[in-house]
């Protein structure tokens, strides 16, 4: 009869285990939310939303420019950005975006020590680092494509010819795509990797807002001086640069940085550059969370 | 007591791993200038002058040395739950509210003006280096303690100050500033530039046209006067206890 007292009736769990998988895609949907602030208060989503709806109106503004400007008989309407100037009008979104978000997504883990939730489940450590990424990254992405999508539309809609206007926007697609993904992976990668060095949020914003800005003031006052020499390499540690140039090249036009645009250092070279970065700072990032205490 | 909230507030805004980061990236624009100099190339030393102090230190440093300091002030306090005991003490809210903003406006002050005066020094040429440099130091000192106000009463207002704040730095002085002459009535930045002329002397000018020195002076008193009643008033009303 004892064990009429003692028996709460605790059973194993026998349903199904999900796996490693399963929390990959779950970490990286619940951190897609939250840097929209879905899900959560209505003020985490004043910052996200404007840096998705600023970008898109300042497009739509363009697209509109566009067309007043045909209409009253302007022949030069190219000088109104498209596809390949747009990014340099709206880079400074991405940059607010990740400076605010890339902090929530890894301080709350690391302040109220959630980590260790996580890494005790099926998830690797790795996994964390790179389902954030990936999430972040997306975000970026989103905030980036949707000027491109506005402008597709206009492009279309103020072409007389339809099928022309898409054949044209479609040729487009390669660079507009390929420039939204190696900017956003980027852009978030280097965020991410200087968020994870602190939990304090603040710090982690300044330091983001400090590393994506001040390297571009820099290298262009310095190439400004034009130096000769090794001195116009500075612009490879200027990650605005790099960025830009990564844009340049993927459509084909010049880079409208300052300090890309004074180095001479070829669009290509500078889109390789900034892969590297990416590369390293998602290296970091891994690292990082192979290490962090947990 | 308030010798004491000082004491801590100093201690907590100047951890020694902070302060060695914030004085590095505020040595930035002196060794900029100092290359410029040595480097004997520059052309146009005022659109240089320009780019580091302007674009560099009031555009950048100032701003992001004020956000942590600003939001960190009473902000870090707020968040961690630790303001309760501060907050519980018989001490006038008002009283807390200063001595917070002296400390914070005081270290940002402290970094940030040294590296404007350095630099400009550094950049000037001829008999007008010090009006220059003077004015560039003073509009540093007027953005720098403006922005710590703004900041620590918007992170008595919002939870995301932080956020709120970039956004006025990046888009509205960044950007809105750059496009439209009559958001230099509300902008930090114009009125730094705007004491700093009126006190060096004309320097070119990229941009809307800078405030009226005495406009911009007033107007900074304006805005810190009234960003300084909504931190003691939101303070005041601040209820211990209260779930967040």
């Amino acid at each position: 009869m004892t064990g009429s007292i003692y028996d709460l009736g605790y059973r194993r769990y026998d349903g199904p285990r999900l796996g490693r998988r399963h929390a990959v895609v779950a970490l990286f949907r619940h951190s897609l939310r939250s840097v929209f602030g879905i899900g959560r208060s209505g003020r985490a989503k004043i910052l996200p939303f404007i840096c998705i709806g600023l970008p898109t109106l300042i497009a739509a503004i363009l697209v509109a420019v566009r067309a007043l400007a045909g209409r009253a008989g302007f022949e030069n309407v190219q000088l109104v950005p498209g596809h390949d100037g747009i990014y340099p009008v709206i880079a400074v979104f991405p940059t607010l975006f990740v400076a605010a978000q890339a902090p929530e997504l890894l301080g709350r883990d690391q302040r109220y020590r959630t980590l260790t939730l996580y890494f005790s489940r099926a998830l690797h450590r790795p996994d964390y680092a790179i389902g954030k990424l990936l999430a972040l990254s997306v975000g970026v992405g989103v905030i980036l494509i949707l000027p491109h999508l506005v402008t597709t539309i206009g492009t279309i809609l103020l072409t007389a010819d339809t099928v022309k206007g898409i054949t044209k926007e479609l040729g487009l697609l390669p660079a507009v795509v390929g420039s939204t993904v190696v900017i956003a992976v980027v852009t978030s990668a280097i965020a991410l990797a200087v968020a994870s060095l602190t939990s304090r949020r603040a710090y982690a914003t300044a330091a983001i807002f400090g590393v994506l800005i001040i390297p571009d003031i820099v290298a262009t006052v310095v190439i400004g001086l034009d130096l000769g020499g090794v001195s116009q390499w500075v612009v490879l540690f200027d990650i605005g640069a790099l960025i830009d140039g990564a844009n340049a090249w993927f459509f084909g036009v010049i880079t409208t940085n300052q300090a890309a645009f004074g180095s001479g250092v070829p669009a290509g070279i500078l889109t390789l550059a900034a892969l590297v970065v990416g590369a390293a700072a998602t290296g970091f990032l891994v690292v990082r969370y192979q290490r962090i205490a947990a | 007591m308030i010798r004491a909230i000082a004491g801590v507030t100093f201690r907590a805004l100047a951890g020694r791993r902070r302060t060695l980061l914030v004085t590095l990236l505020c040595s930035l624009p002196v060794l900029v200038a100092l290359l410029v100099r040595a480097s004997g190339r520059a052309t146009d030393l005022d659109t240089v002058t320009a780019t580091v102090v302007d674009r560099l230190v009031i555009s950048t440093l100032v701003p992001l040395v004020a956000l942590v300091f600003g939001t960190s002030a009473l902000g870090s306090e707020l968040d961690d739950g630790t303001a309760v005991y501060l907050l519980a003490k018989p001490i006038a809210r008002w009283r807390i509210v200063v001595a917070k903003v002296v400390v914070a406006a005081g270290l940002a002050v402290i970094v940030t003006v040294p590296a404007a005066f350095a630099s400009a020094a550094l950049l000037g040429s001829g008999s007008t280096w010090l009006p220059h440099a003077l004015g560039y130091a003073a509009g540093t000192a007027i953005a720098a303690s403006l922005y710590v106000m703004v900041f620590l009463a918007l992170s008595l207002v919002t939870s995301r100050a932080l956020a709120i704040g970039l956004v006025y730095v990046l888009v509205w002085e960044g950007i809105l500033a750059g496009l439209f002459a009559g958001t230099r009535t509300f902008s930090i930045r114009q009125y730094a530039l705007g004491v700093a002329q009126a006190i060096g002397g004309p320097a070119t000018t990229n941009g809307p046209e800078r405030l009226e020195g005495m406009t911009a002076i007033a107007l900074a008193v304006a805005v810190f006067a009234i960003a300084l009643v909504i931190a003691i008033r939101r303070l005041q009303s601040f209820e211990v206890g209260e779930a967040d």
